[in-house]
């Protein structure tokens, strides 16, 4: 038979190939998925993202081989880590660089998503997952910050598992739940620790894994907007517009992940700590119950929804309000896809007013994000020209009200907008 | 045209930034003089540390052969830096309980490895030379960076007795000691 | 076992009767209904193992300070349930300055039972000269710093590291302050002229 003259490999192919979908899923999800041809720079940081979590979980597999989650012994297993285990300040200084550039890569790919309309119909759920993975993400990070049991991890996580007591009725309580102890403790380390280290990666990879599916499932938006399934070959009926995922993209994203790489390295080998920004300086101070250290804020990747916090003041004697803004304004991005009603997705072929209100809302979300690095007493110093409320507070109030109208008023705002004809196919800029 | 304006704005975000970043703190003017090439003065400065610190402050994530990365020998750090028959594989511990340190001192000398990381080197720096006489704490010293420090002047046999000058807020010298100020 | 027989399986499987539906429609929801009882059942084993534990309850045992050495116009930090005690020696023009700002104040009048009722009283404290409280701001719980020298426009007191909270030295809340709540002040009592018990007041023992 003709089989006989198969080389090894084809036949070990075709005996896998009988039990378990492995050339039609490399097929379906590779050699023969067709992306837009169009694709540019902001469609690296998918790719990169997935390179990222890669790097989180193996650096954090080695971490774990070394790590104590004990109060008595955190600090002293890093500082271990860091000068006895080879290799050790390495993994440690990939993994807390990895976690900022997370946060990096994380917030490029959703703002592509948001300036070429990667939301709308019928991306909605791809984009509620990745909603979902962001709040994991955040989740994570917040879990694995308390790990080294700095002051830094210490109060920041007093701080965050506190907002959860502001819930009228239920707080002290569901704080207390949260801690398993009167105040952070060798309880809240030790649950951290599980949380951080097997909970949320599991719900972490079947998140992206759902994502990745439902992208597949409806394919690639890209910078026109336009979908490349309505122009179909009509022998073959693939996608005039598209190109297949591999080789393509798979080596384009060569190129973005050679380029990453190159910055990862460069912080992890030069500048671990990022000027403060990746490792903060208070943090190499043992966590100490009694003392919080003069200048506490989060890490740049909290700092934004943390200035909404602290923007908003409280009414009467409750601080739910601001806790409840800054919920929101993490959760507002789940209903893009329902707020946005303009007649085209990219921003290629939107009007002036919708660009205003996205430039509007990515600078306030800079100044607020830079206005929670800063520490809490800057915020009450400057009473002289505003009467008793500070500069600073007015400037978050501010930014924190656009913040809200980009979401509240995006109905109406893309609805009035003078939008630009969308070609039929493709285009090359 | 998107593009220029993106930059424009955030210039101006940059100014303004700029002009709010002034954040209540001791200011550090001074600059370590660090120089990580000269080894004869890094060894200076691990056996001062060996022989006023190591006292009451331990450095208990460093491991005495460590010192090899400043030029030294595992023969020269036992004969020159250990005292109470450590090994050079050891880490830098002390015998004192921080309990009974809180007791005396009023508060426990904390652990030394990291503190360069968490203050920065600045700060030690500054620190370290801005004690000053003061007969109303009860070791007898204040410090300019370190308001009501619990910790004496350990070094005033190297560098003297300051004084502070209540009208300009600055230190004198008032006795030299056996280093001369730079 | 004929095909006959196979069909007309099908056909009551594919085309069920009014009275099947009826029945399956039963089973279904008491078999949801079971379930969902023993899911709860199972959770509650979960979720009551992350409440605190009996050794974190069992640690609250009160403490004795000995308040001798501290000085006029200092602050002393012990530690009670591992937060942070603080005592204030009050100097006369400390206390004499702590009258004059109620106006600036949030609860000047103690409503807000955020003290035993022995502390209710102008001092917030048992001997007006040395203020008791628990160090931890009402905020969000970061333990707030010294500021103890007087200005013209602050009387001395404390300020929150996080979000600014400003507390005067009876540990009563400022306007303006994103904390809601005056300083806790735990209870305590003199054994001595100089020890304090924290955690523990006189009416507990009665």
């Amino acid at each position: 038979m003709a089989t006989n003259k198969k080389p090894i490999a084809a036949g070990v192919l075709d005996w896998v190939d009988a039990r378990f979908p492995l050339t039609s899923t490399i097929k379906g999800h590779l050699t023969e998925y067709y992306a837009p041809k169009n694709f540019n720079f902001w469609y690296f940081f998918g790719s990169l993202a997935l390179l990222v979590l890669v790097l989180q979980i193996v650096t954090g597999i080695f971490l774990t081989m070394n790590y104590k989650p004990d109060a008595e012994l955190a600090f002293a297993s890093v500082e271990y880590i860091m000068r006895d285990v080879f290799g050790g300040n390495i993994i440690r200084y990939m993994h807390s660089t990895g976690a900022s550039m997370f946060f990096v890569v994380v917030y490029l790919h959703m703002f592509r998503g948001i300036i070429y309309g990667s939301y709308r119909n019928p991306r909605e759920l791809i984009w509620l997952f990745g909603v979902g993975i962001f709040l994991v993400l955040m989740g994570e990070a917040f879990f694995g910050y308390l790990l080294p049991w700095g002051q830094m991890s210490y109060w920041g996580a007093q701080v965050i598992v506190n907002l959860f007591s502001t819930v009228p009725f239920i707080g002290p309580d569901l704080s207390e739940w949260l801690r398993g102890d009167y105040l952070v403790s060798d309880a809240t380390l030790n649950r951290f620790f599980a949380f951080h280290v097997i909970a949320l990666p599991l719900v972490l990879l079947g998140l992206v894994a759902v994502h990745i599916v439902a992208l597949h499932e409806v394919g690639s938006n890209n910078p026109d907007g336009v979908e490349i399934k309505k122009n179909k070959d009509k022998e073959t009926g693939i996608p005039l517009d598209g190109i297949p995922f591999h080789p393509y993209y798979s080596v384009k994203d060569m190129v973005g992940v050679v380029v990453f790489l190159m910055v990862f390295f460069a912080i992890v080998f030069f500048m671990p700590e990022m000027g403060g920004y990746f490792l903060e300086a208070n943090n190499f101070i043992p966590a100490d119950p009694l003392k919080t250290p003069p200048h506490i804020a989060p890490v740049w990747y909290f700092t934004p929804y943390y200035s909404i916090l602290r923007a908003v003041p409280p009414i009467g004697i409750s601080q739910f309000p601001g806790v409840v803004a800054m919920g929101l304004s993490v959760v507002a991005f789940a209903f893009l896809p329902w707020l946005d009603k303009s007649p085209v997705k990219s921003i290629r072929y939107r009007g002036k007013l919708y660009k205003r209100w996205l430039a509007a809302f990515v600078i306030s979300f800079v100044i607020l994000g830079y206005l929670g690095t800063v520490p809490g007493d800057v915020w009450g110093q400057f009473g002289s020209w505003l009467g008793r409320a500070d500069r600073a507070t007015v400037l978050a109030r501010i930014c924190a009200v656009v913040y809200f109208a980009f979401f509240a008023l995006m109905p109406w705002y893309t609805k009035k907008d003078q939008t630009k004809p969308v070609p039929e196919r493709v285009t090359y800029k | 045209m998107m593009k220029k304006w993106f930059i424009q704005a955030f210039a101006s975000l940059a100014m303004l930034a700029s002009g709010i970043a002034m954040a209540n703190e001791v200011h550090i003017d001074v600059k370590a003089p660090i120089k990580m090439t000269d080894k004869a003065s890094l060894q200076r400065g691990a056996k001062i540390f060996v022989n006023y610190c190591l006292n009451c402050h331990s450095a208990n994530y460093m491991r005495y052969n460590r010192l090899q990365d400043i030029g030294l020998t595992d023969k020269q750090i036992k004969d020159n830096l250990l005292f109470a028959g450590e090994k050079v594989g050891e880490t830098m511990r002390i015998s004192m309980n921080p309990k009974d340190a809180k007791k005396w001192f009023g508060a426990a000398p904390p652990d030394l490895s990291v503190e360069v990381r968490a203050r920065g080197a600045d700060w030690v720096y500054a620190y370290l030379r801005s004690f000053y006489k003061d007969d109303t704490r009860p070791t007898g010293w204040n410090n300019q960076v370190f308001d009501k420090v619990a910790m004496p002047h350990v070094l005033y046999e190297l560098q003297g007795v300051q004084v502070l000058d209540h009208e300009t807020h600055t230190l004198k010298l008032e006795k030299a000691g056996k280093l001369n100020p730079i | 076992m004929s095909e006959n027989k196979i069909d007309n399986n099908c056909l009551s499987f594919c085309q069920p009767s009014e009275v099947d539906l009826q029945k399956r429609d039963f089973l279904v929801k008491a078999t949801a209904a079971t379930g969902a009882v023993g899911v709860a059942a199972v959770a509650v084993p979960f979720v009551g193992s992350m409440l605190p534990s009996e050794r974190a309850k069992a640690a609250g045992a009160p403490v004795e300070i000995d308040i001798s050495k501290l000085k006029p116009g200092e602050k002393m930090t012990a530690e009670w349930r591992g937060q942070p005690v603080w005592i204030v020696r009050r100097t006369p023009e400390m206390l004499a300055k702590l009258a004059k700002h109620d106006d600036q104040l949030s609860d000047p009048n103690l409503e807000v039972p955020q003290q035993p009722e022995y502390c209710k009283n102008k001092d917030r404290a048992i001997k007006p000269e040395y203020a008791v409280m628990l160090g931890t701001c009402t905020h969000l719980g970061c333990s707030p710093n010294d500021n103890f020298v007087a200005t013209a426009e602050w009387d001395g007191g404390f300020v929150c590291p996080c979000h600014g909270s400003k507390f005067d030295l009876s540990g009563r809340v400022f306007k303006g302050s994103p904390a809601p709540k005056n300083l806790l002040i735990p209870p305590h009592q003199y054994l001595t002229d100089t020890t304090l018990l924290v955690g523990e007041d006189k009416k507990a023992e009665a």
